[in-house]
């Protein structure tokens, strides 16, 4: 084997063991919280006081926060970003095309404290105006500047899923009199179909893992909110708010990394469904 | 963990508290949410937040917090910031240390809206 | 013999591709319930006039064209035609099966819910009458509803036909429907191509011209975008008038 090829598979390698490295370091320090966690109760629970005696450690608010501010990032970004892909792929001239696609790419390296920062200022301001609440520190909120945070990675993919359906398809749609909207939304798109699925779980696995801006506007209420509405703290707020002033190896440590494992759970789940559903199109095509 | 144990006298926080990740974001906070009451450190305090007395027990007056009121005892809710160091003082760590608490460093203490030593 | 009316008559047809003349100033009448050839080298424009016909052109930048090209006596490049129309009335066949990623049924289905045929009972007509025309029925009958890339090739270009004739088409143009088949499945691509012109105007680009001469009633031969010469096939290929149609036919031209 040349050494070029020795080095490429070496560095392949790394990165499989960095995160299997990674995951055993969390799962060892989630291990002694586990081992004294008797029942359920860590993930059907609603208290969380750390620095209680006895303490008591208990993620459902956190859970359904995560899902909650989720689910709202993806229900507005993915018509936001599926119309923009289609309009990137299909109905834009070209030379529009591609400047627009790269200004979107930009938008990938924006630091999502500065998302945060925006969220802070403008949208929860906005938020709480609009319906009239006390605090626009809410997951409604959150979920809104997050769908702008996942749109570079919904479009990017579900512009190339689209832009990899054969032109073969749209000319036999034209031939049978088709216009460019029925050939679009008849053809192209569910050609694409798997491909735009892939792009949305990916985009969904982002958002599960976005900390700064949930930390910055979600509004850190401890609870589990009884709407959308609410201030709510997701888990990775949960993990980034409370790992620095945890002392090393105390219960509030493990419950955190416990916090983290079951986060890590989730995005991993998430990302071998798209995976899975990417493979799946490679097989069928 | 200084609120929970001599305010609340350990008990727990109302479940509806709001966890800030800074005491700018709950300045900024206080400034727009007008049912919100939150605690911040001396230094914090804008024009934007109103500042309430507070009381040390049912008897006592209410006593709204001033440097003044800190350094005479009046107010009740302070607590004092020490230095740990590790070993001797020596070289730019006391140099450091000795600026601190000289009439220079006090200065700059107070111009940040603290209470400084004396 | 009793000529048929014309079905498609081109004068002076002219496309231009920006600068790139690819067609010249071709004029041809194309006979109705008849099949036409259409030879020549690559790039020799008979796609391109092809494809004129049912202004599949018009999707490519810089394209123009001058000239009259009349399909049932009517300018189809006039102002005021419905692409959309024509499209229906002009099918098109292409070089690769194309099926979409949909089963049998739905192929064939495509083009009449296009226009708003929802009801499932006509559809299942529909489906069926379009199928045997194209000689598919009875091989894929019992799976109408497997996804059509389940298909061989052979059966794949069949299915293409069959979405064709579904939205009933009076003009099939077919560009080199043949090429990407082994010869049992091009066997039955041509005897298909002859039950069709039963009904049809069928226009076949080729450049297999054993083909042409099997199925053809005319032939066209276009060089360099010049039609060279328009004959009933027998005699393009016994007695052209042409010396260059002469050195194609007789494999002395690429």
């Amino acid at each position: 084997m040349p050494y070029q090829q020795k080095l490429v598979t070496v560095a392949g390698y790394t990165v499989l063991l960095l995160t299997a490295a990674i995951f055993l370091f969390v799962a060892a320090q989630a291990w002694p919280f586990f081992r004294e966690q008797v029942d359920l109760s860590f993930f059907t629970g609603d208290r969380w006081l750390p620095v209680s005696s006895p303490p008591t450690f208990q993620i459902k608010g956190f859970l359904v926060s995560s899902l909650m501010i989720t689910t709202m990032a993806i229900v507005v970004g993915c018509p936001l970003g599926i119309l923009s892909a289609v309009s990137l792929a299909e109905l834009l001239p070209r030379q529009v095309s591609v400047r627009l696609r790269s200004v979107f790419e930009m938008t990938v390296g924006i630091p999502s404290v500065v998302f945060g920062f925006l969220g802070l200022t403008v949208v929860a301001p906005f938020v709480a105006r609009v319906f009239n609440l006390n605090t626009g520190l809410t997951g409604f909120s959150a979920g809104l500047v997050l769908s702008v945070m996942v749109l570079p990675t919904l479009v990017s993919l579900a512009d190339e899923a689209l832009r990899a359906v054969p032109r073969e398809y749209a000319e036999a749609s034209y031939a049978l009199g088709a216009t460019r909207w029925q050939t679009i939304w008849r053809v192209i798109v569910p050609a694409a179909r798997s491909g735009i699925i892939a792009a949305v779980l990916l985009a969904m696995g982002r958002a599960i893992g976005e900390t700064m801006t949930v930390l910055m506007v979600a509004g850190g209420r401890l609870t589990t909110p009884g709407s959308i509405f609410e201030p709510m703290r997701p888990i990775t707020a949960l993990i980034a708010a409370e790992v620095t002033n945890a002392a090393r190896h105390s219960e509030q440590y493990h419950a955190l990394f416990a916090a983290g494992l079951v986060l890590f759970a989730i995005t991993f789940a998430v990302n071998a469904i798209a995976a899975a559903v990417i493979v799946g199109k490679k097989g069928a095509a | 963990m200084f609120f929970k144990d001599f305010v609340l006298d350990k008990a727990e926080f109302a479940p509806a508290t709001m966890m800030m990740p800074s005491t700018a974001a709950i300045v900024q906070e206080l400034a727009q949410n007008p049912n919100a009451i939150g605690y911040i450190g001396l230094g914090y305090v804008r024009p934007t937040v109103a500042v309430l007395g507070i009381k040390a027990d049912e008897a006592a007056p209410a006593v709204v917090a001033s440097v003044e009121a800190v350094l005479d005892r009046t107010y009740s809710l302070a607590r004092p910031l020490f230095f740990f160091v590790i070993g001797e003082t020596k070289g730019d760590l006391k140099k450091f240390l000795d600026f601190v608490v000289s009439a220079d460093g006090q200065k700059i203490v107070r111009d940040l809206g603290f209470v400084p030593i004396n | 013999m009793v000529e048929n009316k014309h079905k498609v008559s081109l004068k002076d047809i002219s496309i231009f591709y920006g600068k790139l003349h690819v067609v010249k100033h071709v004029s041809v009448e194309l006979p109705e319930n008849e099949i036409t050839a259409i030879i020549g080298p690559s790039g020799s424009g008979k796609s391109t006039l092809l494809r004129s016909l049912n202004r599949m052109n018009d999707h490519i930048n810089g394209m123009r064209i001058t000239g009259e090209a009349m399909i049932d006596n009517q300018n189809i490049y006039a102002d005021g035609v419905d692409v959309v129309m024509l499209r229906r009335k002009v099918g098109m066949v292409f070089q690769r099966p194309n099926p979409f990623p949909k089963s049998i049924y739905e192929n064939v289905a495509y083009g009449p819910k296009l226009q708003g045929l929802r009801s499932k009972a006509e559809l299942d007509i529909i489906v069926e009458n379009s199928l045997r025309q194209a000689a598919l029925w009875d091989e894929v009958k019992d799976r109408l509803h497997v996804s059509g890339f389940d298909l061989s090739g052979g059966q794949q270009q069949r299915l293409c036909i069959a979405r064709s004739l579904a939205v009933g088409p009076e003009v099939l143009l077919m560009d080199e429907p043949a090429s990407a088949l082994d010869p049992a499945a091009t066997a039955k691509i041509e005897e298909l191509m002859l039950l069709l012109k039963r009904t049809l105007t069928v226009v076949v680009v080729t450049h297999n011209m054993q083909q042409a001469a099997r199925v053809s009633d005319h032939t066209a031969f276009l060089l360099g975008g010049e039609l060279v010469e328009y004959d009933v096939t027998r005699k393009i290929f016994t007695t052209p008038q042409d010396k260059r149609t002469d050195d194609y036919i007789s494999g002395k031209m690429g």
